[in-house]
């Protein structure tokens, strides 16, 4: 038996997606723990991400988060709101403004900013702000809907 | 013209140049690793009984999974004229042309895509790109990766 969208009852159709609409807001904290089991599994051991005196040294105020694990997350408001179930992201760039660092909130929102019906794509553009209101990370993403 | 400038020209003057490529075979274990890493619950991700019975017909990667496949093994450029101080990761660009699927056996290659140098508050800085493609067994291209790099000395 193939799985249909209804696996996914929430997600949305393309028909019933409007551009300017504000996708529900989904923000993470990562721990220390979240990136050594990053580091681990795109295997980048650069020691920024997980000793502290290193960081120090190259002028941060402790270890930093992985951008690829900030762009995860980030994306993530996008594939929690239209999983793989019902829709592929087929493009997506990530804009690394600030870094991120463990214990403080990667606040994200995500907005459509174009629709293709006849291609059966959608536009969104992403942004994550840290606790203090300031914008860290840019994204933006291409879906494609089965 | 700036040490930092002619330095962009040369490595401009290597653009295509290629790293050498790496090939991986997408692991069910290694994905759910990278899944559980990003805080992902889809079972797609995580569950291969699941992700049979849907369009995919097996665990597919989440869409940053790219990042796990790429030869560091970048390609050989002249060396910079000034020791950098700071280097900093400014941006990942994905193009996905099929899902990467546990089994698969992906292979990238690295190539220098573009130098040049922007003069920001603290003095010049020079912004590197390397552009990879992810090619399957089949030879079908998969993927384009950009990622951009920026130093100062």
């Amino acid at each position: 038996m193939i799985a249909q969208p209804m696996d996914v009852p929430s997600a949305p159709r393309l028909d019933q997606i409007r551009v300017g609409q504000q996708l529900p807001p989904f923000e993470h904290t990562p721990t220390k723990v979240q990136l050594v089991m990053y580091a681990g599994a795109q295997d980048d051991y650069f020691p920024v991400h997980f000793d502290h005196e290193y960081a120090v040294a190259a002028g941060q105020p402790g270890v930093v988060n992985h951008g690829w694990l900030t762009y995860a997350i980030l994306l993530q408001t996008v594939t929690n709101w239209a999983p793989p179930q019902v829709a592929d992201v087929v493009a997506a760039s990530c804009r690394y403004v600030r870094p991120t660092f463990p214990g403080e909130a990667i606040v994200c929102s995500a907005t459509v900013v174009a629709k293709h019906s006849e291609e059966r794509t959608v536009d969104l553009e992403l942004s994550a702000t840290n606790p203090a209101g300031v914008e860290t990370t840019k994204a933006k993403v291409t879906l494609h809907f089965s | 013209m700036s040490v930092l400038t002619e330095y962009a020209d040369l490595l401009r003057q290597n653009i295509g140049l290629c790293g050498k490529p790496m090939t991986t075979e997408v692991e069910k274990t290694a994905v759910r690793k990278f899944a559980r890493a990003i805080g992902e619950t889809n079972p797609l991700y995580l569950d291969p009984e699941y992700a049979v019975t849907t369009r995919f017909g097996a665990m597919i990667a989440p869409p940053t999974f790219v990042s796990a496949l790429m030869s560091m093994d970048l390609p050989p450029l002249p060396d910079p004229p000034v020791a950098f101080t700071v280097t900093l990761h400014t941006d990942d660009v994905i193009e996905q042309f099929a899902p990467i699927k546990v089994g698969d056996v992906i292979t990238s290659v690295p190539k220098l895509a573009d130098a040049f140098v922007k003069t920001g508050r603290n003095g010049e800085m020079l912004f590197t790109t390397f552009a990879y493609e992810f090619t399957n067994s089949d030879g079908d291209l998969i993927a384009n990766v950009a990622w951009t790099e920026v130093q100062r000395p």
